[in-house]
Parts: structure tokens; C-alpha cells; sequence
């Protein structure tokens, strides 16, 4: 199933690419002159494999008789498309001309550090966003509980972005207060690897708290519904006149009913995670995946575009198939 | 007696003001009096178009300006460098003040907030309407023939085939009202008609098929990919301009739309009312067009108010990363990028946001109202 897929995004971004004119930019003219002359951009397109046909379909449009029938070609297997896709599944991504050497070299750390900053996120998304759902309900009645709603709402609908920016101006200003760093990936070996991990760890926080904090209301907010529709139903009632008391029911009983539907919604948070580490990798100077990408597309490096964009795909898929695990071990009903 | 909710009376004020500013932003902040007298005659220069020219430096006999008096673009001079707000400006025709400051350049944030509602609210409404069109097309379409039942004939799938491939090839160069597009309409209905003429059993007989299987396939893959890579990649081979962007984003949250579309469409073909219909000998058009569909409007209206929310923030995080309306056009994500710059002056870092967050909010909280009530009625029906 998934080479299809991979086939289909490919294609897309792909096509996009295509339209987008492949060639870069900075072959084509300079700021003041013409840095390479036509036969530098045919031998270009010769050695990047431009000259060959897009798809394994070609459909001719220059000529005359073409006004009136398209002329169909089949290229067989000789297309860019293919010879892509064969490459990317043995492993090689290709080479960027933008930065001289491989991709699978240019992307790799890049990769490296939005995964991690994703793994961090997501363990503070599910642990936070548990726990305040679950302490929520537990304190249905106090001012906390029923206030609860409330803030989640307004705090929900903060853009992540805005976020970044007014934390920026309130904690790493030094007109209000100098405590962070404005750049959100710090690494130094020079004073030790533990020093260096704490200095990462410290500049992490800001970027961390903007992407985790939507999702965290998000995920409570459903657990939260699931748990007060259980609440309601007979099996509790029962269990409360038996004299469990109300904390242990919500642990034994009810956590494990209410944590379906936050595993079913976790198919949607990895995609925005990645969309929403391109703004945060490029508001905090993150050198991660997302900024990458957003750069490759100035530069036209669209072998990176590609990779990256079927990197993402991969990566989203390999969470739904562990979301569809996870899931047939939390509800024996459902076959995975 | 319901509770009264402060919330929804917020958010409703916030969205008559953001409609309001985005529809009258001509008349809420211009350069141009809305009214001056000169030489004895009257003048209104907005609704009359007259060319801009610097009315400020100019002596009139009576003048009157618009309560905003700066447009989005224009630079005042002696306020660069982001000044905070209440300076004025100077000028013979009278202290201007900047209500919310300037930011590096002495362009007006009022202006620009104002500008940026006339924006988002362009860009929602179109995008929302082309949207909600065909996600509520096609969901309709899936979830009421499902895999089973649309019956059709092979002649008619590849008469609707080959007209779609006639329209793509011929819309990219030849233009749709060339010699060759007529050709090929005539060429498709020809073979229509040969195809249909054959007298052999697997042309005529009425094959099912699997498009709620087909389309849903697709999508999913297309749900697999981020989103925000995907519209990058697009803007960064097109020029900006607005209708790409409405476009654009019409394409990304229509399947959103029709995945509702479809839920609401499965619970309700199952009911009794279809059945009658169907046993009438009502076509499928009526039955989904005329009496499905009023049933489910109301809880689609209520999700496109979700669906608007987030459209105002896709567009303000494409405009935040630099892309989507051209330069010259200044839009809240637009201004917010500005402040990550210039994070000293509190107001470029605040305002902008703060219209973000408020519009969005009072999206969702008019449509978590909407459809609370759309329950409570729904529960007054069953206990009937």
C-alpha cells in the first residue's frame, strides 16, 4: 500500500515541480550578468537527467498536426518519475546542486532534529494533555474544573505563530526579559557533551512550548468529553453505589475506554506537526527539516523538495499504522 | 433557562466588526477625504474614484476625513521606524493621529489591520463558498450511492472521461473556444454514440461502481501529505495574487468539508423518508437535491464556521511566511512577520495577532453555540 502512495505523492509534488520551472534560478542569470552559458544549463540538464521525458505517458503538443490530435509517447521505463522512484526506494534521494552533495547528506540532520523536537513534543502533547483531561473531570465541581472549558477555548484558538512572537517579545527581549535564546537550536560540544545537552534542552523550550501547546488542549479536550459521556453511562453508576471511590473507577474503568478517540485523532497531529514546524523552524532559526524545505523552495532545489515531501509522507505513515496498533490492543474488537 | 454566555456575545460584536471593517475598508481608512468642498463645489473622492493626490497638504473650505485617515501602503515620513502609538503627524490640513502606531517604514497599523480584515474576509468568504460547493457535491454523491449504488453504463463513463481529458488538455494552451476542442466534443459524442450502438452484453448492462472506494482512496493519500509543503511548493513556482490564494485553499479544505457532507448524508439515507421517496419512484437528483439535502444544511453550516476559522489561518501563516498575497497588500500574518523583527515595539507584536486569535475564536464559538443548539433541537424532536 505504501508504494503507490508514495508513487501518487510523488507524482504530485512532482507535477508541481515541473510547472514550477526546474531549472534554478541561479543558473539561469546573476545579478548582474549570465552566470552559465546555454551549453552549461544543456550540460546541467544532461547530468541531473532534465532531458529525459516527465512520466512514463508523454503527450506532445509542438508541431503542426498536434493543433488537431495530441501526439501520445510511451516511454517505457526510461522517465524521470521512475527512475525517482526506484532510486528513493533503494535509497538514493539524489543530489542537490544547491549544496554540492547528496541529499540523503544535506537532509539527514535536519531530519535528526525535527524528530527530535517532534518526539519531545508529542511525549508533552499525550502526558500533558492526559493528565489535564483526567484532572479535569476528577475535579468536576471545583472552580478549576468549570473554568476549565473555558480557558481551553480561548487558548485554543491562539495561532501557534502569534504564540512564538509574543514569547519571543515577553522572555528572550531584553527590554522585558533576556531568559531564553531567540535561536531555537543551540549545540556546542566546546564545554562538555552534558553542558551542550543543557544548552540544547534550554533553547528548546520556546519552539517546544509553541508547537505542543494547541495540540495539548486538543487532546484534553477530547479525552475529557470521552471521559464525562462514560461518566454518564450505567456501569459507573454501578460501580460508585458499589463504594469505589470516583478516582479509582476514572483510572481503572474509564481511562482506558476514553483513550480510543485520542488515539484516533493522533492520526492528524503528526501532519500538522510537520506543517507547523516549518513557521516555528523558521521563526527560532531551528536548522530542521521544515526550514529546510522552505528554503529549497527559493532556491528551486526540488530534489530536496522531493525528498523531504516523501520523507513527510513516510514518516505520517508509519504513525498511522502505529495509531492502528495501538488501537486493536486498546479495543480487542477492532483487527489490525 | 439558559445560562447567559458571555462568550458568544463577545465573539458575534468581534464578528460584526471584522465584517464591517473588511467590507467598508475604503471608507474606514483612506488617504482621500470622504467629503471637502473646493472653489464653492462638493466632492466625494472615494465613491467618485478621483486619482490620489496629497489632499493633506492642501487648504479646503470645509473637509471631512474618513475616521481612519491613512491608507495600508502610505508611508508618513516623519514617523518611521516604528513609532508607538498616538504620534501624530503633522500637516496643514490638521494633526493625523496613528491610533495604534507605525511600524519601520511610517506606514499606519490601523490602516493595515483594516486592510488585512478586507483581506481575510475576501479570502474566507470566496474560499468557503467554492469549497462548501463541491465538498458538499461530492459528498452528497459518495455517501448516497456508497459502492453499490451508482449503476451506469460504460458508454456513459467514458463519454464523462473523455470530455474531462478534452477540458484539461485543452484549458492549459489552446484555450477552451479553439477549432480543436469543438473537434474533439464531436469526436467524444461520436464514439458515445458508436459505443452505445453496439448490441453486446457488457456495454449495455448496468455496472456498479465503487466511487465512494475510488475517491476516498484519493484523498486519503492527499490527507498524508503536510499541507502547508504543499502550498509552499505551489507558491513558490506562481506568482502571488489573490485568486490563487482562494483557490488554493478551496482546494486543500473542500475534502474536509465533504467528509462531513458524507456522515451526515449515510445516517439520513437509511431513514424511513428516503425509503418512501424511493418507493414513490422519485430519481436520486430529487431525493438528494430536494430532500436530503434541507436536512442536512443546518449541521453543515455549523461546521463551516469551524472551516472558516481555519482558513483565516492558513492564510495568515502562508502570508506569515512571506507567500500568497503579493507585497504590496498588507494582511495580519503579513504585519505579524514584521514584528518578529522589530520585537521592541509591543504594538506591531500585539494587534496583529490579536485579530487573528479573535476572529478565529469567535468563529469557533459561534459554532460550538450553533451546533449546541442544533442538539438541543434534535433532542426535542426524538422526545417528541
Amino acid at each position: 500500500m505504501i508504494l503507490p502512495v508514495l508513487g501518487i505523492v510523488l507524482l504530485l509534488t512532482m507535477i508541481l515541480g515541473h510547472y514550477a520551472g526546474e531549472i534554478p534560478p541561479y543558473l539561469l542569470e546573476d545579478d548582474t550578468k549570465r552566470a552559465y552559458s546555454e551549453e552549461q544549463i544543456e550540460q546541467y540538464k544532461e547530468k541531473s537527467g532534465l532531458n529525459e521525458p516527465f512520466f512514463y505517458i508523454s503527450i506532445n503538443k509542438k508541431g503542426d498536426k498536434s493543433f488537431y490530435y495530441p501526439q501520445i509517447e510511451w516511454n517505457s521505463s526510461k522517465n524521470r518519475f521512475h527512475r525517482y522512484l526506484s532510486n528513493f526506494i533503494i535509497g538514493n534521494l539524489g543530489y542537490s546542486n544547491f549544496y554540492k552533495s547528496n541529499v540523503w547528506d544535506v537532509i539527514k540532520l535536519p531530519i535528526l532534529r525535527t524528530v527530535i523536537i517532534n518526539i519531545i513534543v508529542l511525549i508533552i502533547v499525550y502526558s500533558a494533555g492526559l493528565y489535564l483531561g483526567f484532572y479535569q473531570v476528577l475535579k468536576q465541581k471545583s472552580i478549576i474544573g468549570k473554568s476549565f472549558n473555558v480557558i481551553g477555548q480561548v487558548f485554543y484558538a491562539i495561532p501557534s505563530f502569534w504564540l512564538a512572537i509574543l514569547l519571543l517579545w515577553l522572555l528572550a527581549n531584553s527590554q522585558n526579559f533576556y531568559l531564553f535564546p531567540t535561536n531555537g537550536w543551540i549545540w556546542n560540544t566546546n564545554q562538555g557533551i552534558i553542558n551542550a545537552i543543557l544548552n540544547l534542552s534550554w533553547s528548546l523550550v520556546l519552539p517546544v512550548i509553541c508547537l505542543s501547546f494547541g495540540s495539548v488542549i486538543y487532546i484534553a479536550s477530547i479525552f475529557q468529553q470521552k471521559m464525562t459521556e462514560e461518566t454518564k453511562k450505567s456501569y459507573f453508576k454501578a460501580l460508585l453505589s458499589r463504594g469505589f471511590s470516583r478516582k479509582y473507577i476514572l483510572r481503572k474503568h474509564v481511562f482506558r475506554i476514553a483513550l480510543i478517540p485520542v488515539v484516533a485523532v493522533s492520526t492528524d497531529l503528526i501532519p500538522g506537526l510537520i506543517s507547523g514546524s516549518v513557521i516555528i523552524e523558521s521563526i527560532f532559526n531551528i536548522p530542521g527539516m521544515g526550514r529546510m524545505a522552505f528554503q529549497a523552495f527559493f532556491t528551486k532545489d526540488f530534489q530536496i523538495i522531493y525528498a523531504i515531501t516523501l520523507m513527510a509522507t513516510v514518516l505520517t505513515w508509519l504513525n498511522w499504522i502505529l495509531a492502528d496498533y495501538i488501537y486493536s490492543k486498546l479495543d480487542p474488537r477492532v483487527q489490525f | 433557562m439558559r445560562k447567559f454566555n458571555l462568550g458568544i456575545i463577545i465573539s458575534i460584536i468581534f464578528l460584526v466588526l471584522w465584517i464591517v471593517l473588511g467590507l467598508f475598508s475604503e471608507l474606514i481608512s483612506s488617504e482621500k477625504p470622504l467629503y471637502y468642498i473646493e472653489d464653492g463645489k462638493s466632492y466625494f473622492p472615494i465613491i467618485e474614484q478621483e486619482s490620489l493626490r496629497d489632499y493633506k497638504s492642501q487648504k479646503h473650505e470645509a473637509v471631512i476625513w474618513p475616521p481612519i485617515p491613512f491608507s495600508s501602503s502610505s508611508m508618513d515620513m516623519q514617523n518611521t521606524g516604528s513609532k508607538a502609538p498616538g504620534v501624530m503627524e503633522n500637516r496643514i490640513g490638521g494633526n493625523f493621529k496613528h491610533l495604534l502606531g507605525t511600524d519601520h517604514l511610517g506606514r499606519d497599523v490601523t490602516a493595515g489591520l483594516i486592510a488585512g480584515a478586507n483581506v481575510s474576509l475576501k479570502i474566507v468568504f470566496y474560499s468557503l463558498l467554492l469549497s462548501a460547493v463541491f465538498g458538499i457535491l461530492i459528498g452528497l454523491i459518495t455517501g448516497y450511492f456508497g459502492d453499490q449504488g451508482l449503476k451506469v453504463r460504460f458508454p456513459n463513463l467514458f463519454l464523462i472521461f473523455s470530455l474531462f481529458l478534452t477540458l484539461i488538455f485543452h484549458s492549459s494552451e489552446s484555450g477552451i473556444m479553439s477549432l480543436s476542442f469543438i473537434i474533439w466534443l464531436l469526436i467524444c459524442f461520436i464514439l458515445y454514440f458508436l459505443l452505445r450502438s453496439i448490441p453486446f452484453k457488457l456495454f449495455n448492462s448496468k455496472k456498479s461502481l465503487p466511487l465512494d472506494l475510488l475517491i476516498w482512496r484519493i484523498l486519503e493519500i492527499f490527507d498524508s501529505i503536510p499541507k502547508i509543503l504543499l502550498l509552499i511548493a505551489i507558491f513558490a513556482g506562481y506568482s502571488p495574487s489573490l485568486e490563487r490564494v482562494i483557490i488554493l485553499i478551496a482546494l486543500i479544505s473542500w475534502p474536509g468539508i465533504s467528509k462531513i457532507v458524507r456522515a451526515e448524508t449515510l445516517s439520513e439515507k437509511n431513514k424511513n423518508y428516503i425509503e418512501a421517496g424511493k418507493a414513490l419512484g422519485f430519481k436520486n437528483s430529487r431525493l438528494i437535491l430536494i430532500h436530503i439535502l434541507p436536512n442536512i444544511i443546518a449541521p453543515i453550516s455549523v461546521y463551516l464556521t469551524f472551516f472558516a476559522g481555519s482558513i483565516i489561518l492558513i492564510e495568515s501563516s502562508l502570508s506569515f511566511l512571506g507567500l500568497g498575497m503579493p507585497p504590496d497588500v498588507q494582511t495580519w500574518g503579513r504585519m505579524l512577520a514584521l514584528a518578529k523583527n522589530h520585537l521592541s515595539s509591543w504594538w506591531l507584536v500585539f494587534f496583529p495577532g490579536f485579530f487573528i486569535f479573535a476572529s478565529v475564536y469567535s468563529l469557533n464559538t459561534l459554532g460550538r453555540y450553533l451546533s449546541s443548539k442544533i442538539q438541543y433541537r434534535k433532542q426535542q424532536n426524538l422526545l417528541i
